[in-house]
């Protein structure tokens, strides 16, 4: 019997927490949508990241600019979701250990602080001041008070609820196999259950994203690049300042990674609700394994342990490797190809937590625009720079209050 | 530990009679072996010996663990003779490459991250006691069977005050037995299932004599037991509804139970009690089949997610065999006949000839076994009754202080299994790691959708499996940090070549 196939106005393919943000907030403008996911919501990326929310880790530019636009989303995104992400607002300190990459750090404040970022540079008296826990070598630094961190698992189960309740579809376990253009106004997603029919698809498959794009003829690319992350029993005094080391962002935003090929560095975040510190991290470039090393593993915890000697003393509960799906260029947001059916919003290598509620409004306002909405202009719709400023008076302001 | 014992032609892990049988059977088809056990000595659950017999020098051990730590010690000596090394003391708690896996080893001189190399590994990692949650199952004084069971025979503890055991299953005798030799005050001993589910399977225990002898050895002795004036009252067909006291557990409500394992009204009664133990059967111990990514399947009855293998106990992973209860709940002889059959199979696979004719037996005999185990797993269901009773207010993650009432809000149609269930709850992330919580998870967002278990799959095991100091990790990082980083990452795993201090 041929029944008629089921039709949505967007079909999001992807269930991690970009898919979700693109669902709840396309849902949000009165789209029916309807996310598949291949195996479990959130069960990507977006479950293997620590749940940083930080400006201070980004190149000033486009990237710089929607993690400010996200930013201030954030502000506000429990009480829009109506949930507990257990969003803190507790700052960043990156330390250089050495005079080169002291001087990296100083080039990178100096673009941010010029996009409104209040970033300070700091003595290694002063970053130690902050951190007690930093007796190692360090030779300076530059802090952040507005960067934040947040529960991802949290993140994407509150977008996927949110969406379900504006209405949204979301299924496990139904992988999407094709995606056939047709003549006619609709397109055809064909999945394991089945073909669906659609008037939008959002490819939000992360380091999939080529596979979905491949089948509307397009040429994506994504690069995996794996890590790892520790978790540790919090225990005795903890710094409340996330940490992170220079090198991470030299393995980050460099072409090559100075330490070894694992782009081992670190990263230091206290969460104070679950009582445990997250260690990361790696940048293991090419590589799409989720398996854990026990020597990236150790390397980490080694590295972090020469920085932080405190840490020796605390007990390791496990550890878990992700996959960043990297875009060369920054994420690739929006209208892609000639099919204007078709959009995009993948590629978000090591900022996706961050960037999650600009890149979902940014889709949910394309969706909503007849002609092509650029990210530029979109973004000139949202409070910048200016907002950030609002926001650290306020944080000072806060902080006088409480002394 | 000296360097060369970490390499073997055949790695066991856990020295219970799964593991030790597997190690003899291997090393008579001329196979090297070592066993590695977590535990202070060898023996596992069944053959658990008394902390400190070796330094005795045959001086008495513990009156209740005679004949069982005997049998073990017996074992052990075998398993000695025959070059085979065992380490005690060594938990596994990582993969590092094929057929290697890192341990941490304790010793005079503190402990440190070891790495074990074999071309094949044998899993006979065992099981745990299945707990589940009811109103004050977390205060002080309520234990599980095994639990308490370790107490009495690895310490020679004696528990002041009434005793309770309860739960379900054909263990609950000898745990019975071990505590009224050990001279505790065992009062009572509610056992849910019902004595007519045996009749009604009388025809199929034909053939199985000598198993059912073992479990009227238990009955005669109870029966001896009350007529020498013992007041134990051991109840079928009831169970314990909650635990109470300040502070610590004082009292039990117990009543009477339905079919289903569901309280019947007006039935309830209360005992005194000092201990507690509940248990109903076992969860096997899969996180080392894990981190070799072996395939787990769901039996209900029998462990929750087990190994699956084949009739030579392969597991599907290259190179990688299982035995005893971490392939599926059995009992002690058809854990010892598993690991016969996978000790001599392991050793065939790596090129060691075996007498095919022995192969041929064991497997016969496991099929026995396993019969056996299967109506045994009849006799004693673990009633989802059980899962669905739990109040909301109690707690279910004792690690994380998870309530079942969390764990159902958080359940939803689109969170399908218990990996994304334990992410939006917290449930299992502590430090068992899910050991305790994980079946309940599973049960109860089996229950909410509506699903078989078996779809909801287990949770997601990281390495390390057990918590570990960040020392060891450190000191092991110094080591190995360049080399060991690089080429790892160029394989994705920490690859063999990166070993070796
Ligand atoms: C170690 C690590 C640390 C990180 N740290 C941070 C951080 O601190 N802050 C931050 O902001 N970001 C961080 N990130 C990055 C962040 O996790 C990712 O950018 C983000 O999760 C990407 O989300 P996503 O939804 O695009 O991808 P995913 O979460 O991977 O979701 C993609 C989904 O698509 C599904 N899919 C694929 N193919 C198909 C198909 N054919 N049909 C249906 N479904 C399909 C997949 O199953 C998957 O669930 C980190 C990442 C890693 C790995
Ligand atoms: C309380 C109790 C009473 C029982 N009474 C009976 C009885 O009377 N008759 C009967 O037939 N059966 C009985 N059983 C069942 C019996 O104990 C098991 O059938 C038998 O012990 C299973 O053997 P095994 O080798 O599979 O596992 P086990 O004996 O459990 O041995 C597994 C070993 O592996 C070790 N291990 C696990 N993980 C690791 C790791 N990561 N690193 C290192 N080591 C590890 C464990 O610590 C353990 O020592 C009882 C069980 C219990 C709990």
């Amino acid at each position: 019997m041929a029944s008629e196939a089921e039709h949505f106005d967007v079909i999001v393919v992807g269930g991690g927490v970009i898919g979700c943000s693109v669902a709840f907030y396309a849902a949000g403008i009165g789209a029916r949508v309807l996310v598949l996911e291949k195996a479990a919501f959130g069960g990507g990326a977006s479950s293997a990241n620590p749940g940083s929310v930080a400006l201070s880790s980004k190149q000033p530019g486009r990237s710089l600019d929607l993690a400010i636009a996200s930013r201030i989303l954030y502000e506000t995104l429990q009480a829009e979701l109506d949930a507990d992400l257990e969003f803190a607002v507790e700052g960043n300190l990156t330390i250089a250990e050495t005079p080169e990459e002291l001087a990296f750090v100083e080039d990178l404040s100096n673009g941010q602080r010029l996009a409104g970022v209040p970033v300070r540079s700091l003595s290694a008296d002063e970053c130690r001041a902050l951190n007690p826990l930093l007796e190692g070598p360090i030779v300076g630094g530059a802090h952040c008070p507005i960067d934040a961190h947040t529960n991802p698992f949290l993140v994407t189960a509150a977008f996927a609820r949110g969406a379900v309740k504006r209405g949204a579809q979301l299924r496990p376990r139904v992988e999407v196999l094709g995606i056939d253009q047709g003549e006619a106004g609709k397109l055809t997603v064909r999945t394991v259950n089945g073909p669906i029919t659609c008037d939008h698809v959002v490819n939000a498959a992360g380091l999939a994203a080529p596979r979905i794009g491949a089948m509307l003829g397009l040429d994506h690319d994504v690069i995996p690049r794996a890590g790892h992350v520790a978790v540790l029993e919090a225990a005795g005094p903890c710094a409340r300042v996330k940490t992170a080391s220079a090198s991470q962002l030299l393995a980050k935003h460099g072409p090559e990674n100075p330490a070894s090929r694992a782009g081992i560095s670190l990263s230091y975040n206290y969460k104070p609700a679950s009582g445990t510190i997250l260690l990361g991290g790696s940048n293991q470039k090419g590589i799409a394994s989720r398996e854990v090393s026990l020597d990236i593993m150790a390397g980490i915890i080694a590295g972090a342990c020469r920085l932080m000697p405190r840490l020796e003393d605390l007990t390791i509960l496990r550890a878990w490797a992700g996959v960043r799906p990297y875009a060369p260029g920054g994420p690739i947001l929006g209208r892609a190809g000639a099919d204007e059916r078709y959009l995009a919003a993948f590629g978000h290598g090591g900022d996706g937590m961050a960037l999650a509620p600009v890149t979902g409004r940014y889709v949910a306002e394309q969706l909503r625009s007849s002609r092509e909405l650029s990210l530029e202009e979109f973004l000139a719709t949202m409070p910048g720079g200016g907002g950030l400023a609002a926001l650290a008076v306020e944080m000072n302001e806060h902080a006088a209050g409480d002394a | 530990m000296r360097q060369a014992d970490r390499k073997a032609d055949i790695l066991v892990i856990g020295a219970g009679p799964a593991g030790l049988n597997a190690a003899l059977a291997a090393a008579s088809a001329g196979a090297s072996v070592l066993v590695l056990d977590e535990n202070a000595s060898a023996g596992g659950q069944y053959f658990r010996q008394p902390i400190g017999l070796e330094d005795k020098s045959g001086g008495e051990p513990g009156r209740g663990a005679q004949t069982s730590a005997e049998k073990g010690r017996d074992l052990i000596a075998r398993a000695k003779a025959a070059g085979i090394r065992i380490a005690a003391h060594s938990t596994v708690i990582a993969r590092t490459g094929e057929h290697a896996l890192a341990f941490v080893e304790s010793g005079a001189d503190g402990e440190s991250i070891v790495e074990a190399r074999a071309a094949a590994i044998i899993l006979a990692t065992g099981a745990h006691d299945r707990a589940i949650a009811f109103p004050g199952w977390d205060l002080p004084g309520v234990l599980t069977p095994g639990g308490v069971q370790t107490l009495v025979k690895s310490s020679g503890a004696r528990l002041k005050g009434p005793v309770i055991l309860a739960g379900s299953g054909p263990f609950l005798m000898p745990v019975a037995r071990s505590l009224l030799e050990a001279g505790t005050n065992l009062t009572a001993v509610h056992e849910l299932a019902r004595p007519s589910r045996w009749l009604a399977r009388a025809g199929r225990m034909v053939g199985h004599g000598e198993r059912l002898a073992e479990l009227a050895g238990y009955a005669a002795y109870f029966v001896r037991q009350r007529l020498s004036g013992a007041r134990l009252d051991w109840r079928f067909g009831s169970r314990v509804v909650r635990a109470e006291g300040e502070g610590r557990l004082e009292r039990v409500v117990v009543a009477r139970c339905d079919a289903h394992g569901s309280p019947q009204p007006g039935t309830e009664s209360v005992r005194e009690a000092a201990f507690l133990a509940v248990g109903y059967g076992f969860v096997a111990s899969v996180q080392s089949a894990a981190l070799l990514g072996c395939r787990l399947l769901h039996r209900e009855n029998a462990g929750g997610f087990v190994v699956a293998h084949d009739e030579d106990m392969f597991t599907g992973t290259p190179g990688v065999f299982a035995a005893g209860e971490v392939a599926g709940i059995g009992g002690i002889a058809c854990a010892a006949i598993e690991g016969r059959l996978a000790g001599l199979c392991a050793a065939r696979s790596i090129g060691f000839a075996v007498d095919e004719r022995a192969i041929v037996a064991a497997r016969k005999e496991r099929r026995k076994r396993r019969a056996f185990a299967a109506l045994v797993a009849e006799l004693y269901p673990v009633p989802r009754s059980l899962y669905d009773a739990i109040p909301d207010d109690v707690v279910v993650c004792r690690c994380e202080e998870v309530s079942a009432g969390a764990i159902r809000a958080a359940c939803a149609p689109w969170i399908g299994d218990a990996s994304s269930l334990k992410a939006a709850t917290r449930c299992g992330m502590g430090r068992c790691q899910g050991r305790f919580c994980g079946h309940q998870l599973q049960e109860i967002l089996a229950r909410e959708n509506g699903v078989p278990v078996e779809d909801i799959g287990p949770m997601s095991m990281r390495p390390p499996i057990k918590p570990v100091a960040a020392r060891l990790l450190a000191a092991w990082g110094e080591r190995r940090e360049p080399v060991g980083a690089a080429s790892s990452a160029a394989q994705g795993v920490g690859g063999p070549d990166s070993a070796g201090p």
